[in-house]
């Protein structure tokens, strides 16, 4: 639970973008824009239609020309090129009418009824009217410009779970086909993607006539692309049983992999090898310039030196020499171990992609109780001891160090923006920060100085204040995964780190990106199959995308 | 125009009100869930909002002092605190006495907005206790909610009196609780069965109210978020016009 190896955790099968799309594929669902109603100039309204098989799902989307001089890739801006609502069933006219009025409010508007997710995405500066342009004048988009960015559109907010009004996902039904947490989430951003291509060769049509559309593999190539800012860390710190969760399904997957029994012929061997060369590639390739996270190219030359070990297996039925049935738990023990973290969690990533039906299997679980119960009855020496047993690095960490507590984090008036900023230059602000250290220090020393025999509830009597963190010891009892083991108001604390774990592991995005330790850009749905594709059986490799060759 | 709001937008409005009141933060969500837990019972959780959160207010931390200890009876005072502050105490104390005890009664004056307390029923319920709060109903008459002790049987709430405890009839509420059940451990899977049946209703069907309620609520909680400055811009994101 370190941060550092939190970060480092790569895109799986259990990834809520990846589970989509392997639900969407097999499910064949039929996505098309049923209203198409945009200028020229980018400005006017269409409606995308999502058929599951189980069930109908719209989209209506309110598209405007950009406003130069006027942008901010921040949830605090207010001038957006796009702005759609995921809706349950057909929408009527007049549920686009009141999402087209109440959305430009967000927190201060309503979702109309059955509604599971406002979203809103601008276009990129470098990349969107470069693909217009070529489009327009019958030629695809230069594959370096594009690789630069790998997105048209990019999302600045995917709002859900009872935000605005919208449906609480506890509230999805048992057949519901988006009941998985985020899934919501996941396919409006699929269906901003499909919007992005569908306007850039809508755009293109209109300026000539001379125009084409986007060649299918860059179609595919492009993500969508996504900034995540400080309020993922806030969730972390504000939804352990989830985030326990997610990490503990993780391990199991892993686990299922790793005691998988092989045969050197069997498919899987010969699938491991095909997408640890896409990931090399992959990571040759990419053109982003990181800051804290380690160069791909780093982490390609890495996964170069893990490739032999495959081979020797599917060659001699040997890992590292040894003859072995398990190979993926022989390989993971035989990994070199000066692999960089990135490296290794890509080995586990691929190993756990091998197993789909695993994943599947494990997915409903991810609905989980939020709720936190104290438990007066408890003895403080039963307390104590659960601080003592499964805390021990909350007291690792120094909260009198000097800079252990130069940060405090808040929300800004501005768009309700989670900010984070030196306690000096912060004035007038409520403290949203979770000091799990403290706390616990806190309350071991208070408990060291009393009967051991005196209750909880007796105890918080006399120290109420401890109540939040007596609580949530208690109900975090056993679980291993439920806090990263950090201190966030800490001067070298990174918050990209914890973005990063959440964008990445959990959400599946590519190439995300540092901005100041505490802005994460990245990509959804990089390399994905397009709604045509879905449509038509889609049935190869698609992640870690190759760059197209035109 | 009425309308229902999430669980969860309720539980942010409702905390940064009480971020407001100088509530210890560590003692904030614990006061909240006794204020919407009392809405879900209907016992005006929105109500004591309405009157006293909207406007400056000071919420100390809150300390319980027991004033008289008779067989399977604390008599407590609560010094004029409000309920919703006092009540996560209440609830400790009078589980504790029912689990040494078998049977516990509290008899708790000196307390502001007593009907919140109602709101303790379905928290019981998941501590495994049969429940019963008594208090005025804050028009003349007097109201009980009994909980069955199990989370998934809903709070039943009725009209009635106040009774005498031995002779003793000047009380601002008086708590019973039997444990009988095991509680609804809060490491239980389903989500459910772990938030008792007013939550669940509550997170699916959302909590009903007033817009314009609604809104006042929300508007005012806005006053918690922090005044935006050059430097505030700096401590997120990336500077405007910087393609992240």
């Amino acid at each position: 639970m370190q941060p550092k190896r939190l970060a480092a955790l790569q895109p799986t099968a259990l990834s809520f973008s990846r589970s989509l799309m392997r639900k969407m594929l097999r499910e064949r669902w039929q996505i098309a824009p049923r209203h198409f109603d945009i200028d020229e100039r980018g400005r006017g309204e269409a409606i995308y239609r999502v058929d599951t098989g189980a069930g109908i799902f719209e989209f209506p989307v309110f598209s405007y020309e950009p406003v130069e001089g006027d942008r901010d890739s921040r949830i605090i801006g207010r001038n957006w090129d796009m702005k759609g609502a995921l809706i349950e069933g057909e929408v009527s006219p007049e549920q686009v009418a009141q999402t087209r009025e109440e959305l430009p409010k967000l927190y201060a508007g309503r979702a109309v009824e059955g509604t599971l997710v406002w979203c809103r995405s601008n276009r990129s500066l470098r990349v969107f009217n470069h693909i217009v342009e070529r489009l327009a004048s019958g030629q695809q988009p230069d594959i370096p410009t594009i690789a630069e960015v790998c997105y048209a559109m990019r999302n600045t907010g995917l709002d859900g779970n009872g935000t605005f009004g919208t449906k609480s996902y506890l509230a999805y039904a048992e057949d519901h086909p988006l009941r998985t947490p985020y899934h919501a989430q996941m396919l409006a951003s699929f269906l901003m993607r499909e919007f992005a291509a569908d306007l850039v060769e809508h755009l293109a049509r209109a300026r000539s006539s001379k125009s084409v559309p986007l060649a299918p593999e860059i179609r595919r190539f492009l993500g969508l692309g996504n900034g995540s800012g400080l309020g993922l860390v806030l969730w972390v710190v504000n939804h352990p049983r989830w985030v326990n969760r997610w990490l503990e399904l993780r391990e199991r997957a892993l686990v299922s992999a790793k005691s998988a029994t092989v045969t050197p012929d069997a498919p899987e061997v010969a699938r491991l090898l095909t997408l640890l060369d896409r990931a090399i590639v992959f990571r040759s390739e990419d053109r982003t310039d990181y800051d804290v996270f380690t160069p791909s190219a780093a982490i390609a030359e890495d996964l170069r030196r893990v490739r032999p070990l495959v081979v020797e297996f599917q060659e001699q039925g040997t890992i590292a020499g040894q003859p072995t049935s398990q190979p993926w738990a022989a390989l993971c023990a035989a990994l070199p171990k000066d692999l960089d973290l990135e490296a290794e969690e890509t080995v586990y990533s691929l190993l756990i992609e091998l197993y789909p039906e695993v994943a599947d299997e494990l997915e409903p679980l991810h609905r989980v109780s939020e709720v936190t119960e104290l438990q007066p009855e408890m003895t403080l020496k039963e307390l104590r001891g659960i601080l003592e047993e499964e805390y021990a690095w909350a007291f690792q960490i120094d909260m009198n160090a000097p800079g252990a507590r130069r940060y405090t984090w808040y929300k800004s008036e501005e768009a309700e923006e989670p900010r984070r900023g030196p306690v000096d230059e912060v004035e007038d602000s409520y403290e949203l920060g979770v000091d799990i250290p403290g706390e616990v220090q806190g309350l071991h020393a208070e408990l060291t100085q009393l009967d051991p025999a005196i209750t909880v509830g007796h105890f918080l009597l006399t120290h109420p204040e401890r109540r939040f963190i007596v609580e949530r010891v208690q109900s975090m009892r056993g679980l291993p995964y439920h806090a990263p083991y950090m201190n966030m108001f800490d001067d070298d604390f990174s918050p990209a780190e914890i973005i990063h774990l959440v964008n990445v592991g959990f959400f599946g995005l590519d190439k995300t990106k540092d901005y100041l330790q505490r802005v994460l850009r990245g990509l959804i749905y990089h390399g994905a199959p397009t709604a045509a594709d879905i449509a038509e059986g889609f049935s190869g490799e698609w992640i870690y995308p190759k760059e197209p060759e035109i | 125009m009425d309308f229902r709001v999430s669980v969860r937008e309720t539980k942010l409005v409702l905390d940064r009100l009480l971020f407001m009141t100088g509530l210890d933060r560590r003692l904030v969500p614990a006061v909240r869930d006794v204020i919407i837990a009392a809405e879900l019972v209907g016992s005006g959780g929105f109500d004591f909002v309405a009157q006293e959160l909207l406007e400056k207010v000071e919420i100390p931390t809150p300390r319980l002092e027991v004033v008289e200890e008779r067989p399977g009876l604390l008599v407590v005072d609560c010094q004029e605190q409000y309920a919703a502050a006092v009540g996560p105490s209440l609830l400790d104390l009078v589980t504790l006495r029912a689990q040494q005890q078998g049977v516990a009664t509290l008899l708790v004056r000196g307390l502001r907005y007593p009907n919140l307390l109602h709101g303790l029923v379905p928290l019981a319920d998941r501590r495994g206790l049969v429940s019963l709060v008594v208090t005025d109903d804050g028009q003349g008459g007097w109201a009980s909610s009994v909980g069955f002790g199990t989370p998934v049987a809903p709070v039943r709430r009725t009209p009635g009196s106040s009774p005498a405890v031995g002779d003793d009839t000047h009380y601002d509420a008086l708590l019973t609780a039997t444990a009988v059940g095991q509680p609804a451990l809060p490491e239980d899977e389903d989500p459910q069965i772990g938030g008792g049946a007013e939550l669940w209703d509550a997170l699916t069907e959302g909590i009903p109210v007033a817009s314009e309620r609604w809104w006042s609520f929300y508007h005012r909680s806005n006053e918690a978020l922090t005044r935006t400055s050059e430097i505030s811009r700096q401590h997120a994101g990336a500077p405007a016009g910087t393609e992240v």
